[in-house]
């Protein structure tokens, strides 16, 4: 196992190296820089805007300036923004802890709600319980979350039951005490959580009931069955382990989503996280932080496919990881 | 309060609620000092007033006397990137940290368009125009109580000059270069602590909007900071708040990225009303951050907000509603933001020796009775009619009508009228056939016309445009593109044939600030920039008119020679304006004092005397 983990360790390095040398590509090749729009201003002269430049290294060459970025990258110096000019890491880190409370609240709500739900529905086969599974299944597969995301605002908007957006009250914040603080929260969590919850819900629910469905045909099952074992015993504990195998992998990448997994939902729902801040550098061309969100949501994909194969081996005792 | 923030004038772009509490008393209870109360609501002040009234506090006259408390809700699209006004180089910044935060000396009032006294109360300027003596007010104090000086202007103008500080600022100031090729500066003299002097190495008219703009910051704050080079990363979003001393009515109170910042009540501001209450009325401010203008529409439909920029997609609805969402819409008349198509004229060639623009093309552009046919064939009003839903009007002139200094007082007007715009067509030579518009060498003429799709107004004008000058037998090929782009081909590439473009206002709205479009040398000077010496005897006249503008004091004979200028820019057409949309604001009725102007920052420009003449619901 540990060479295992040692060799994908190894080729991390290149991958990001590949990873942020594309992205530093794309950003040298996309037109103007972050200072361009100032050039409109009458009153801007070359003066000012030649010292910005220089001063936020945008006077080089692709390679200069990438080879610039990957020596301060190499101490874990990712630069300031542009825009903010503060050191990257500390932007991020703001808006980090919110994303993570909405993805993670949703990968709770999604994994909670579609094991159950995909066991009982594999279990009760063409029964009215998998029909409306099923239903529900079909329809967060179908529906695009920008649009349910939208709908979901609109809902909002019309009942007046749920906010707009954000992530807490904007005005009376300061006034609230803990409790009403984390109500407020949970009150702003519910409909982006939601959104996301439910159509990842739909996917691994659908593999939940595929996989159930095939398990519990299997020879060893109605081995069990015939010694004798109640129903129940069954599922919980023989068919449930086998089936959840691909389920676990399927795990390892919503683990790497949780970065960037809510992007299209946080803009919708203009939630304070990461996808705001990296989507708006993007726009303004703000190189620094751009490269730093790609690095780490690279880093997190990694680690996300190694933290899926790590329990895989440890649930599956024919996995070895070698 | 005057974003005197010369920067604001970026060239449009994308486009470019919480009381508690009985109904107060009225104020003047609370004014003097002001003791601490708990209490949220309309009468007293809280956080309350600090130490002694200035004894030089400025007395705002033209406004009504408001009450105390309560907090404003403002959505401004984008975050701030800062709070130190010396670096701060766009709107989302300067609007909160210049005006609401950190004052001036010198000040402009969006209302009356003209410029009046600040932090200084007075400044005389010597015979000959080059030194100027500014007294400050007596008895000036920091948000921290620590009293604001002759010193901290004398730092805060060593920042700006500092070659390591990157300050637009810094551009005001300048005055050529040294031998060494060194930066050149007017020399700050420290009379005593309430008087400074600059002397200066040559005339500047707009001089003591420079020194209006220069945004003070307390030196005993940020000196050590400065002495190690580090002033750069000061005043930033993670500084802590009560750091950030501040010499406006507000300070900063709380900041959540991507969220909100709150700026409460300065304790020891320097204004008072007409009846001698202190200033500023409202407790607290709350700007909410939102990604963009729908956003910010949503949040005051449903009354989270309590004023909004009125945009033209959004006026009819809220008109419909205005009764309901107990609001009231203020029409602003024309606002400052031009559109103007232009052609490249520019004859000379890129590094690969290709020309810019295609020589029969050129020659086209080139002719003043081709432009000025190009004018005539443009239904003006029809645009106005169909793109802006007739809230606006044609524009004639290089600035908008709602200059009201500027203006100028004659220009040549361009009717619709496709038979004139056919003879001046003929007598280039040009001839119309059947399937289009000939030129005398039997070239078709076509030709694109770029703008910048983050803008619908402008999308929707170019397909005016296109069929406008279809009549005439001209074919346009329409070129919607990412700003970027724009921005690229207008400066670097030069590949453009026409444009769809407009400039916004810088403050004050003085025709020396657009020296970069108007000098042949200037880089803004779109159709051909940077030009050696002046191409045509007509940018010569322009760049002598703006020379002699620069000496003149005497306000009758700058605006005589500014006149000239502009009315030589509507004569000549290297921008043949379009239109100016109405600008509109949004404010609830229970705003006291809510004077809008079309000039940023729109909305709150009066921040310190905006009050509410009654609690919120909620």
């Amino acid at each position: 196992m540990w060479t295992f983990l040692l060799r994908r360790l190894i080729a991390v390095p290149p991958l990001l190296l590949a990873v942020s040398f594309l992205t530093h590509c794309l950003l040298y090749a996309a037109p103007g820089d972050y200072f361009t729009r100032l050039a409109e201003d009458p009153s801007v002269t070359a003066e000012y805007m030649a010292q910005l430049r220089a001063q936020h290294g945008l006077d080089g060459g692709l390679l200069w300036r990438y080879w610039k970025w990957l020596l301060n990258a190499l101490t874990f110096d990712f630069g300031h923004s542009f825009r903010f000019d503060t050191p990257v890491f500390s932007l991020i880190g703001e808006r980090l802890g919110n994303t993570l409370l909405l993805t993670g609240t949703s990968m709770i709500a999604a994994w909670g709600l579609s094991l159950p739900l995909g066991v009982i529905a594999g279990v009760y086969k063409g029964t009215i319980v998998d029909r409306v599974a099923g239903f529900v299944s079909f329809l967060g597969l179908s529906i695009p979350k920008v649009f349910f995301a939208l709908l979901m605002v609109m809902f909002a908007a019309v009942t007046g039951w749920f906010p707009t957006g954000g992530m807490r009250d904007q005005i009376y914040w300061d006034d609230f005490t803990g409790w009403e603080k984390f109500v407020d929260v949970c009150h702003h969590l519910v409909l982006p959580v939601f959104v996301i919850a439910t159509t990842e819900m739909a996917s691994h629910m659908r593999q939940m009931r595929a996989e159930m469905v095939e398990t519990l045909g299997k020879d060893f099952v109605r081995t069990a069955r015939s010694k004798g074992l109640a129903g129940w015993q069954i599922v919980v504990k023989h068919a449930f382990g086998n089936a959840v195998n691909p389920l676990v992998t399927l795990f390892g990448y919503s683990l790497a989503a949780l970065l960037t997994g809510s992007f299209l939902v946080e803009v919708v729902f203009s939630w304070p996280g990461m996808a705001r801040l990296t989507v708006d550098a993007v726009f303004a061309q703000d190189e620094p932080l751009v490269m730093a969100s790609v690095v780490m949501a690279t880093c997190m994909l990694v680690v996300g496919n190694m933290v899926a194969d790590v329990m895989l081996a440890s649930i599956d005792p024919r996995i070895r990881l070698e | 309060m005057r974003a005197r923030a010369i920067l604001s004038s970026l060239l449009t772009v994308a486009a470019l609620s919480a009381c508690s509490g009985e109904k107060g008393g009225q104020a003047g209870g609370g004014a003097k000092g002001g003791g601490p109360s708990a209490e949220t609501g309309i009468g007293k002040p809280n956080p309350p007033f600090q130490g002694e009234v200035p004894t030089g506090a400025q007395k705002i006259e033209e406004f009504e006397v408001g009450k105390y408390g309560g907090t404003l809700v403002i959505a401004t699209p984008g975050d701030p990137k800062s709070f130190n006004p010396v670096l701060a180089n766009e709107t989302s910044t300067t609007e909160i940290t210049n005006g609401p935060v950190f004052e001036t000396c010198w000040d402009f009032n969006n209302g009356t368009q003209e410029d009046e006294p600040g932090l200084c109360e007075k400044y005389d300027r010597s015979e000959d125009g080059l030194t100027y003596t500014f007294t400050l007010r007596e008895g000036l104090l920091w948000s921290d109580g620590k009293p604001l000086t002759t010193d901290d202007f004398e730092f805060t103008y060593q920042v700006v000059t500092d070659a390591n500080v990157a300050s637009s600022q810094k551009d005001l100031f300048r005055q050529g270069k040294d031998e060494a090729g060194k930066d050149r500066f007017p020399t700050f003299e420290k009379v005593d602590g309430r008087t400074f002097r600059l002397k200066l190495i040559q005339k500047d008219v707009l001089f003591h909007f420079s020194v209006g703009s220069l945004t003070v910051v307390p030196k005993h704050v940020w000196e050590e900071d400065f002495k190690a080079g580090k002033f750069n990363s000061t005043m930033q979003l993670q500084t802590p708040p009560e750091k950030i001393v501040s010499s406006g009515p507000f300070r900063i109170k709380t900041y959540a990225a991507a969220e909100r910042v709150v700026i409460e009540r300065n304790p020891y501001y320097w204004k008072v009303d007409k009846a001698g209450n202190r200033l500023p009325y409202l407790d607290r401010v709350i700007f909410v951050s939102v990604p963009d203008f729908n956003v910010a529409f949503l949040k005051f439909r449903e009354g989270e907000t309590d004023v909004l920029e009125v945009r033209p997609e959004h006026y009819d609805l809220l008109k419909r509603e205005e009764q309901k969402g107990g609001y009231s819409i203020v029409d602003m008349g024309p606002s400052f933001n031009t559109n103007y198509l232009m052609f490249n004229l520019d004859d000379r060639k890129d590094k690969d020796g290709k020309p810019y623009v295609a020589p029969h093309k050129l020659a086209w552009f080139k002719s003043k009775n081709f432009r000025k046919a190009v004018s005539h064939a443009l239904d003006r009003e029809g645009i106005v009619r169909t793109v802006l839903h007739g809230r606006g009007s044609p524009l004639w002139a290089y600035v908008s009508q709602a200059n009201k200094k500027w203006y100028p007082t004659k220009v040549e007007q361009y009717a619709y009228d496709l038979v004139k715009a056919g003879e001046l067509l003929k007598a280039d030579g040009f001839v119309k056939k059947d399937d289009g518009l000939y030129d005398a060498q039997g070239n078709k003429v076509e030709f694109s016309v770029m703008t910048n799709s983050e803008n619908s107004t402008r999308i929707a004008l170019i397909n005016v445009l296109k069929d406008d000058l279809a009549k005439l037998g001209v074919s346009v090929n329409v070129r919607p593109v990412p700003f970027n782009d724009v921005v690229t081909a207008l400066n670097d590439a030069r590949n453009f044939e026409g444009l769809v473009l407009g400039w916004a206002t810088g403050v004050p709205p003085d025709p020396a600030l657009s020296k970069n479009a108007l000098l042949s040398s200037g880089r803004n000077h779109g159709w051909y920039p940077a030009q050696e010496k002046p191409v045509t005897p007509w940018e010569a006249r322009i760049d002598e008119i703006m020379k002699l503008q620069g000496e003149a004091f005497d306000h009758a004979e700058r605006k005589k020679l500014i006149d000239e200028l502009y009315y030589i820019f509507s004569d000549e057409q290297p921008q043949i304006q379009l239109v100016v949309a109405n600008a509109y604001a949004a404010g609830r009725n229970y705003l006291g004092n809510f004077k809008p102007s079309p000039i940023r920052p729109v909305l709150y420009w009066n921040l310190e005397s905006l009050y509410l003449k009654h609690p919120k619901k909620g």
